[in-house]
């Protein structure tokens, strides 16, 4: 057969109607993210772009519950932990999962109702019109029947002693199936095509609203009967994109999802914004309290669980970095393997042919690099006594291994000589204090010097994979594309699908430049991100060139004070400094576009800082380390000068590196 | 009345002052909308249109658009300046203030409607204007002359220029999303489904907003639209070998797939889409039928091409709308001069019964 499917690129078969693709393909570790049932408070998803939350969410709609039942193996790791949850028992769907995309026409209700409590009632009611038609489209499908013909069938009888049950249901009329489902595509209807009338009578027509989300007290006060029988499932309403709502919009939705008497659970999700003015969820209290807030990768990217999870998912069950990065492997793998099975039949998985030999990180002549390192390190020693027990030949079980401790040696030698205490008597260092001032984050920087010194390939195997990805599955599945393509050529030509590291290395730094590339093509003000993005990397490579290499593995980022933060939200700060407004923008669509990520108010030395990172596929361009690594905290005077200063060049060794970063 | 464009009143280059002659003796009033930009071929049509009926005068109405980079602003300036020698009066149509790029262009379209006399000759000349603004301000006039508000002839002049068009590059994405006036049954969601049919004319660097698009619309399928015949011959096939990572590693396309529309005939890509609306909806009403949706990447005659259609058979219309432009205006008065005015007569005198 020939090869001809990236099951990576191939958009058409990762849509959200196929199943089979989806739930084979979903990472189960995902799942604990969430906090167990009941759900009784809104529970708000956050994330930055790309993240999962919508795959999260898709997870538990009715339709692919059901699938998993129907088709799951009881003993696969996404049926357990759904079970385990709570979410799926061997009967079925304990929920009747269904998802409201707020990304659709809200925000322009905005444009056909200026005043606001007018806007805020047109809003619910057109909320409430996708939410009852989207229950009644899963009510079908758990009765088996279809649009339009199976709506008949449907009935919602009021739940006995249900508070206000008869008022909730007299705001909607008959609630018969049919009759339910032409008053929702009726609102719908008459508020969209206000909102696409062309003429100016059209478009001055006013139009009535819902006061609350009445759907929601509809579906808890009401049971659902397919036939007469009941549909014995909790309604599980999930909000999604609520980031595309104007801020008022969102306010006004959340307020609402937020009140107890609402009686189902209900989940909202959003992307992180970088620098609001004041954040959000304020307007609806306390988290833990009013409502739970779980933020997606985050305790990944913090490398630690934290302490404060109560009502959330369970510490052990906690997705730490490792955790999270063994997902990863995980849909990579189930992404891959079916197709490489029917190329090639490969056995080995798509992961296991990433992973090199050491000793093919020397490059093409191992025992010329080891031997240049180690004159580079006698040379450091300047033949002092004091360091020569640490030129002893290092021991280690590859080539390689060796030739980093002893480039990590000399880091150590350059940052001895840097200390400020003169010893009295020149006398050998002993070999143990080496060991104690050697650790991994030493050898990653060694290493990474070691590669930019030799021409050698760096960014190369499974962990560095899941690295790059940088905490975003939908980066990390192109990436994923990009070495799976290479792959297919080999597969094509009957060879091996296993990959060596200088093409992996390659690849990756061409999809690191493609990614710089990009950003121009598809991101608001563009030109800024990038402008930003290289002071921050010229920022790093100064650091990380430096012999003591001070913050090993290597400086990847930065960081603005919170009391700097609050100045650059102010406007007028920002109209009387140079550079400030372009700063803004930058640092608000490089962390929509996923092109940074941001730690909000973490703690150093005796302030808070909003903590800046570049995006990891972002390091390969610069010969950055991947690490999580170090940052330098600058002032806001500085940042905004790097964005009205010439951008600085950066030595680079790598002909489409140099490309990309020219002027 | 219905209007079906059949047939349709076209003409290009020396042959487009016969058009406003004749368009022109029935009126009093002749008014012209263009976009006040930095587009070199912005006053074209408005210099030449106010040649050709002098000593009559033209109206011009000037949409403002939205504040170019610093190096475009004098260009825009100096087009101003041009097209306000050419007019006799001048309105001016504020960018309006509304809750998105996309939404801009149904409001200068009822705004425009609120000036305009019942009666007149309406050119509006597209050169200068984004297809996400024009869209909706030519489908709030036609509307009108289909409803009776408005009883005059509307015309729609394009100076193209592909060697300009190359020049002029997209930069960045603003906002991807129905164009509003288009949105049609995209958004209804209180519907049975059906399946979604994405008909993109493909064109030159639309790489980025091709797959903004497609990840908004999750197609179920993408027919693409290629330009032939074509001036280059080659086109299409360089449009293929542009976008084939996308077009055919991502979105899985087959040659199959593939419409092809004369690139220098709007009516022909009017046809063609359809046709194609027609063809899906028979094939595949047994299983509830089909939503073709579009989305203009090329050239601003072709556009108007899809316009129309999208207007007529109401498929929506989707657009990735650009942070903003890159363009280097050396050489601007020569690539100007090397441009020709189409136009395209679309309502009044030649549809009359």
């Amino acid at each position: 057969m020939i090869p001809s499917t990236n099951p990576f690129r191939a958009r058409a078969s990762e849509q959200l109607q196929d199943d089979f693709s989806f739930v084979h393909t979903f990472g189960p570790q995902a799942t604990h993210w969430l906090p167990d049932p009941p759900w009784d408070r809104l529970l708000v998803l956050r994330s930055a772009p790309g993240a999962g939350k919508t795959s999260l969410m898709r997870l538990m709609e009715i339709d692919t519950l059901r699938y998993l039942h129907r088709i799951g193996d009881p003993g696969d790791a996404l049926w357990v932990s759904l079970n385990e949850m709570g979410v799926l028992t061997d009967d079925g769907p304990a929920f009747l999962g269904l998802r409201v995309d707020l990304s659709k026409g809200y925000r322009s209700l905005l444009d056909i109702e200026s005043d606001h409590e007018r806007s805020r009632r047109l809003l619910f009611r057109l909320v409430d019109a996708r939410v009852v038609s989207s229950y009644l489209r899963a009510c079908l499908s758990v009765g088996g029947d279809r649009l339009p013909e199976g709506l008949e069938r449907l009935e919602l009888r009021p739940v006995e002693d249900a508070p206000a049950a008869e008022a909730v249901l007299s705001r909607f009329g008959d609630t018969t199936g049919t009759a339910l489902w032409e008053w929702a595509a009726a609102s719908e209807r008459q508020i969209l095509d206000a909102m696409d009338s062309l003429t100016p009578a059209d478009a001055a027509a006013t139009y009535e609203g819902h006061a609350g989300l009445y759907s929601l007290r509809l579906l808890a006060v009401t049971n659902v009967f397919f036939d007469g029988e009941p549909i014995e499932l909790t309604p599980l309403v999930m909000f999604d994109d609520g980031h595309a709502l104007a801020r008022e919009q969102r306010e006004d939705l959340i307020r609402e999802l937020t009140a107890r008497d609402t009686g189902i659970p209900r989940w909202y999700a959003e992307r992180y914004e970088a620098l609001e003015p004041e954040e959000l969820l304020s307007v609806i209290g306390t988290p833990g309290r009013d409502y739970e807030l779980v933020v997606l990768e985050e305790d990944a990217r913090r490398g630690s669980v934290r302490g404060d999870r109560r009502g959330r998912a369970r510490a052990d069950r906690a997705l730490t970095r490792q955790k999270y990065e063994a997902m990863l492997m995980d849909i990579a793998n189930r992404r891959a393997g079916r197709w490489l099975d029917r190329y090639s039949h490969e056995r080995r998985e798509f992961v296991e042919l990433l992973s090199v030999e050491l000793d093919e990180l020397l490059g093409d002549a191992p025992q010329r690099v080891h031997e240049a390192v180690r004159k580079q390190l006698y040379e450091a020693a300047g033949g002092e006594k004091r360091y020569e027990r640490w030129l002893e030949p290092p021991g280690g079980d590859s080539l390689y291994e060796r030739t980093i401790e002893l480039r990590a040696r000399e880091i150590i030698i350059h940052r001895d000589r840097a200390r400020s205490q003169l010893e009295l008597f020149d006398s050998a260092l002993p070999a143990e204090e080496l060991g104690s001032r050697t650790d991994s984050r030493v050898r990653e920087a060694a290493a990474v010097a070691l590669a930019k010194e030799h021409g050698l390939p760096y960014y190369v195997g499974p962990d560095d994979l899941a690295r790059l990805g940088s905490y975003n599955i939908e980066q990390f599945l192109r990436l994923c594309g990009d070495l799976f393509a290479d792959m297919l050529v080999d597969i094509s030509l009957g060879r091996s699908a296993r990959m060596s590291a200088r093409r992996q290395s390659r690849i990756v730094t061409d999809s690191s430049v493609r990614l710089w590339r990009e950003i121009n093509e598809r991101v608001p003000g563009g030109g800024h991100v990038q402008r930003f993005i290289r002071a921050i990397a010229a920022m790093a490579r100064d650091e990380n060139d430096s012999p003591r290499v001070s913050y090993a593995p290597g400086v990847t980022g930065t960081a603005l004070s919170t009391a700097d933060q609050e100045r650059l939200l102010d406007p007028g700060v920002r109209e009387e400094m140079p550079g400030a407004q372009k700063l803004f923008q930058a640092i608000v669509e490089a962390v929509r576009h996923n092109l940074i990520w941001v730690e909000d108010d973490r703690p150093v030395k005796s302030d808070r800082y909003m903590v800046i990172y570049l995006n990891r596929l972002l390091c390969p361009l610069f010969d950055l380390p991947l690490g999580r690594g170090g940052f330098r905290e600058k002032p806001l005077e500085t940042m905004c000068e790097w964005m009205e200063d010439p951008p600085r060049p950066i030595a680079t060794r790598d002909q489409a590196q140099q490309l990309a970063l020219s002027p | 009345m219905i209007l079906e464009w059949e047939p349709y009143v076209l003409d290009r280059g020396e042959d487009v002052p016969k058009l406003w002659e004749a368009a022109s003796g029935s009126h009093d009033e002749v008014w012209i909308v263009v976009g006040a930009g930095f587009d070199p071929r912005c006053p074209v049509a408005v210099e030449k249109l106010s040649d050709e009926i002098a000593p009559k005068g033209v109206t011009v109405v000037e949409i403002e658009l939205p504040s170019a980079d610093e190096s475009l602003r004098e260009a825009a300036l100096l087009n101003r300046d041009r097209v306000r020698t050419a007019a006799a009066e001048v309105h001016e149509l504020a960018f309006p203030k509304v809750s998105g790029r996309l939404r801009a262009g149904r409001q200068l379209g009822i705004d425009l409607l609120k000036l305009l006399p019942q009666e007149c000759l309406l050119v509006i000349d597209v050169s200068a204007l984004p297809s996400d603004l024009f869209f909706p301000i030519i489908a709030s006039v036609i509307a009108s002359y289909e409803n009776g508000a408005f009883d005059g002839d509307l015309q729609v002049a394009a100076a193209e220029n592909p060697a300009l068009d190359a020049a002029i590059h997209d930069e960045g994405i603003a906002e991807v999303g129905a164009i509003a006036g288009f949105i049609n049954q995209l958004g209804y969601e209180a519907r049975t489904e059906r399946t979604m049919i994405w008909a993109p004319v493909v064109g030159e660097g639309a790489g980025a907003a091709l797959r903004a698009i497609y990840d908004l619309l999750e197609p179920h399928e993408v027919t693409p639209v290629l330009p032939f015949p074509s001036r280059n011959p080659r086109r299409a096939d360089e449009l293929l070998l542009e976008h084939r990572d996308l077009l055919i590693d991502e979105f899985q396309i087959d040659s199959g797939s593939i419409i092809y529309a004369s690139e220098a005939n709007p009516f022909d890509l009017y046809r063609t889409l359809r046709r194609l609306r027609r063809d899906y909806e028979s094939a595949l009403a047994p299983i509830g039928g089909a939503n073709v949706v579009l989305s203009t990447h090329s050239s601003k005659l072709l556009s108007v091409g899809a316009l129309l259609a999208a207007y007529r058979d109401e498929m929506p219309v989707v657009a990735a709308v650009p942070d903003r432009y890159d363009f280097d205006a050396t050489d601007a008065a020569v690539l100007e001069r090397e441009a020709t005015l189409s136009l395209m007569w679309l309502t009044g005198e030649p549809y009359r019964p």
